[in-house]
């Protein structure tokens, strides 16, 4: 089963994100803040796919993502940001590394077909 | 002349050696010629003597020989004919022959006869000359041999002592006729040398007597004041060249001169107008001396045309006074500094620059350094210093400080002046008071400091409300996340939920969307009028578009049982923008028409080509816009009356928004509506021809 890293400082945000992928059938990991994901991420393992929000304390969104993206081990991991940040530049920051970008609020069959996609299409990449 | 000649015979009883004296002396008096003097004398003294023969000798200087004169007295022509022209051929330089023995002697010689003379060389002819005894005197000119009397008798004659002294003062009278000549020749040269002097002069030459009377008029007095010699001399001076004005002051000087002795004008240099023959006056210099000769006394006077002078005269203070009133009007006064005398010299303007009189300023370069603000003193110094060492002008501005402690700015140049060695020996230039310039810079810079800050501080203001802006929207949805997804939650697995919580449930996510809504408008609004609205421009597929505004807007229209057709081309094609803002602008259309249409009305969606165009019509039956409304549609903020009778919910700011972005994409909008009938709403987009594609960076 595929794992999906959650990683936003919002609980509540945390929890609904964590009810609708654990209902889709996907392992969850759960973080409330970048180091917290980091050190998930050193426990279990790259994860199938990030979840990130963008404004957080301590290390944001975008720098977890461009800090994973230069490790061997999380290059390749599938990201997408999931955030309130809705102005033009802000996505296109998003979409600079690599990563998908939802914005919130969001509709949740949406946000579970972009996850859909985004790990069917890293299957199908030779690994 | 010799018919003027008393002969002693009108006298008979006179003495004869009287008779001899008066006619010589007459003859002296009265003859132009030393010639026509002594040809008197020959023939008197022969008559009166007895002597046979008289002839003149005369000193010719370029020579240095007696040379014969046609001078002859003889008793008997034929007689002495052979003597007279062995004589007339034969010239004696000093010592030879009678003569030359008196010319050398410079004193009488007797010989007692010739004929037996040694030194006689006309007796050494070998024909009888028919004289025997001669004697030969001196005609002396200030003791200077001009010429030599002979006398000879054809019988030998002894010395007569008495005879010889009488003689000496008959020479002695023939002598003054040579002196007299002779001075009279010199006289005459004097005469024609001035007359010439006075014809060549640059300097009109005019002379009058006593009466005013024109003298003397010279060539260039002609060309002066256009009369002729001809035509002035003999007139009045008064009447000929002496303005109106002046013609009493004139002739009372004349007059007053004669009655004292004394000329107000005389002998010195003055000026004043002369009238020329063509009527127009004009200004001379004027030298005027008198020159008594006896009791007559004559005016000359050396006369200058100054025309031109005085007219270069008046420009050159013309000049003068422009170039002082230049130097008011700018400020600007000028200076010399003698370096090596340290002499310095300001202009009237350098004074009035400096607040001071010429009386309380030192004049040198010190002192001028001293009227330097002491900040400035150094700089001024240095460079003043350098311009004397390289020869190089400066020019800089300095603050002065005016005697009542007032500090004003002074832009100031110079330039060296060297000499053959390169060595400055003075320097010139000009000082400036450019106090108000420099005034009216500092008032500019400020003005232009506060402007500057102010603009940073809009900008500043505008950066802040961005960010205020962005981060209020994403602090108010971040709550709003929550809220709509744990409904969506609930509602799916809220089967236990009865029919009225889920109505209620409802309309929480309704009201919950309309704040997201107006979350939305407001933020791009902000944008819009902040000018940060910015869109990105990728090409984007239509088709897709439409297809997710379809899925969309299919749950509202199912539920007001709408009839919903979509009129799409077989190549729905490309445009050139942002797809999330155009699928804005189409939900935010479309939802209108769901809104003021009643239900199961009809709503359609159509895109067409046109030549450069994509063009998306929305068409609905709906309530339509009153024709009031119409102009205010794309205001913000603006809502139809309808709206506020019906109470539709909305912000008025949907098609305000939806306006701008279609601009951004270089489209237009436009709205037409009959009310009771139904809405077009018509967004024509530039079609995406390559060129227009633009993919952001």
């Amino acid at each position: 089963m595929a794992r999906v890293l959650i990683v936003d400082d919002d609980p509540d945000i945390l929890g609904l994100v964590r009810v609708l992928l654990q209902r889709r059938g996907y392992d969850v990991d759960c973080a409330l803040s970048a180091d917290t994901a980091l050190r998930l991420i050193a426990e279990h393992g790259c994860p199938d796919l990030a979840l990130v929000d963008v404004t957080m304390p301590g290390m944001n969104g975008l720098e977890l993502v461009g800090l994973l993206r230069t490790q061997a081990e999380t290059r390749a991991l599938p990201v997408i940001f999931l955030s309130a940040r809705v102005l033009r530049e802000d996505i296109d920051a998003g979409r600079a590394l690599d990563a998908g970008y939802v914005t919130k609020p969001f509709q949740a069959a949406a946000l579970l077909n972009s996850i859909d996609e985004a790990i069917a299409a890293a299957d199908r990449l030779p690994s | 002349m010799s018919g003027q000649v008393v002969s002693p015979k009108s006298y008979p009883d006179v003495n004869p050696l009287v008779s001899l004296f008066r006619a010589v002396a007459l003859a002296a008096n009265e003859a132009s010629t030393v010639e026509e003097a002594a040809q008197v004398a020959v023939r008197e003294v022969c008559l009166y003597a007895g002597w046979d023969v008289g002839h003149l000798y005369l000193w010719d200087p370029e020579s240095g020989e007696l040379r014969p004169a046609p001078v002859w007295h003889m008793s008997d022509a034929s007689k002495f004919e052979p003597f007279r022209s062995i004589t007339m051929a034969t010239r004696f330089p000093p010592g030879i022959g009678l003569p030359g023995r008196v010319a050398q002697a410079g004193k009488p010689v007797w010989s007692r006869d010739v004929t037996k003379d040694m030194n006689f060389p006309r007796a050494r002819h070998g024909i009888d000359i028919g004289v025997r005894g001669g004697f030969a005197l001196p005609i002396l000119a200030k003791s200077e041999v001009v010429g030599v009397l002979e006398f000879y008798s054809v019988e030998a004659k002894d010395p007569d002592e008495p005879f010889l002294e009488v003689m000496g003062d008959v020479a002695k009278l023939i002598g003054w006729v040579v002196e007299r000549t002779r001075a009279a020749a010199a006289l005459a040269e004097q005469a024609e040398r001035t007359h010439l002097v006075i014809e060549a002069a640059h300097d009109a030459f005019v002379s009058i007597d006593t009466d005013g009377v024109i003298t003397a008029w010279n060539a260039q007095a002609e060309a002066v004041f256009g009369w002729s010699h001809s035509e002035v001399v003999g007139a009045s001076l008064a009447d000929t060249i002496i303005p109106a004005a002046i013609r009493d002051a004139h002739r009372a000087g004349l007059a007053r001169f004669l009655a004292t002795g004394e000329g107000r004008i005389l002998n010195k240099r003055i000026e004043v107008s002369a009238i020329h023959k063509d009527g127009h006056e004009f200004p001379v210099e004027l030298a005027v001396w008198p020159v008594r000769s006896g009791k007559d006394v004559a005016f000359h006077a050396f006369i200058h045309d100054i025309t031109e002078r005085k007219r270069t005269e008046r420009e050159l203070q013309l000049s003068e006074e422009r170039l002082t009133h230049a130097q008011e009007v700018a400020s600007i006064g000028s200076w010399e500094w003698d370096v090596a005398a340290d002499v310095v010299r300001w202009s009237d303007q350098l004074y009035r620059n400096f607040g001071l009189r010429p009386d309380e300023f030192g004049a040198s370069y010190e002192a001028f350094l001293q009227r330097v603000h002491p900040e400035d003193r150094e700089l001024v110094d240095a460079s003043v210093g350098v311009s004397l060492q390289t020869g190089r002008p400066f020019q800089f501005e300095h603050r002065i400080v005016m005697p009542d402690g007032t500090v004003r700015w002074s832009h100031s140049r110079g330039e060296v002046v060297v000499d053959d060695d390169g060595d400055p020996v003075r320097m010139f230039g000009t000082g400036q008071d450019v106090t108000d310039r420099k005034h009216t810079q500092e008032l500019l810079r400020s003005a232009y400091e506060r402007e500057r800050r102010t603009v940073e501080k809009l900008r500043e203001l505008d950066r802040a409300k961005a960010r205020f802006l962005s981060s209020t929207s994403h602090e108010l949805r971040t709550p709003l996340t929550s809220i709509i997804g744990y409904i969506d939650l609930m509602r799916e697995s809220g089967k236990n939920l009865d029919g009225e919580e889920a109505e209620m449930l409802e309309i929480v996510d309704r009201n919950s969307r309309r704040l997201l809504a107006l979350i939305e408008d407001l933020l791009t609004l902000s944008q819009i009028e902040a000018g940060s609205f910015r869109i990105s421009y990728r090409s984007v597929d239509l088709s897709a578009v439409m297809r997710t505004v379809h899925q969309a807007v299919l749950p509202s229209i199912t539920a007001r049982e709408h009839d919903f057709v979509v009129n799409l081309p077989d190549d729905v094609g490309h445009v050139v923008g942002d797809e999330m803002q155009l699928e804005r602008v189409l939900l935010n259309l479309v939802g209108n028409a769901i809104k003021f249409t009643p239900d199961r009305g009809k709503i359609a969606l159509e895109v067409r080509h046109e030549e450069d165009a994509v063009v998306v019509s929305v068409f609905d039956t709906g309530v339509g816009i009153p024709s009031d409304d119409l102009p205010f549609v794309f205001d913000r903020f603006h809502r139809s009356s309808v709206a506020h009778e019906q109470a539709i919910p909305g912000t008025g700011l949907g098609l305000s928004i939806s306006k701008s972005i279609v601009e951004q994409h270089g489209g237009d909008i436009e709205i037409q509506s009959r009310e009771g009938v139904g809405t077009t709403v018509t967004v024509r987009l530039p079609g995406a021809s390559t060129d227009l594609v633009r993919e952001s960076a």
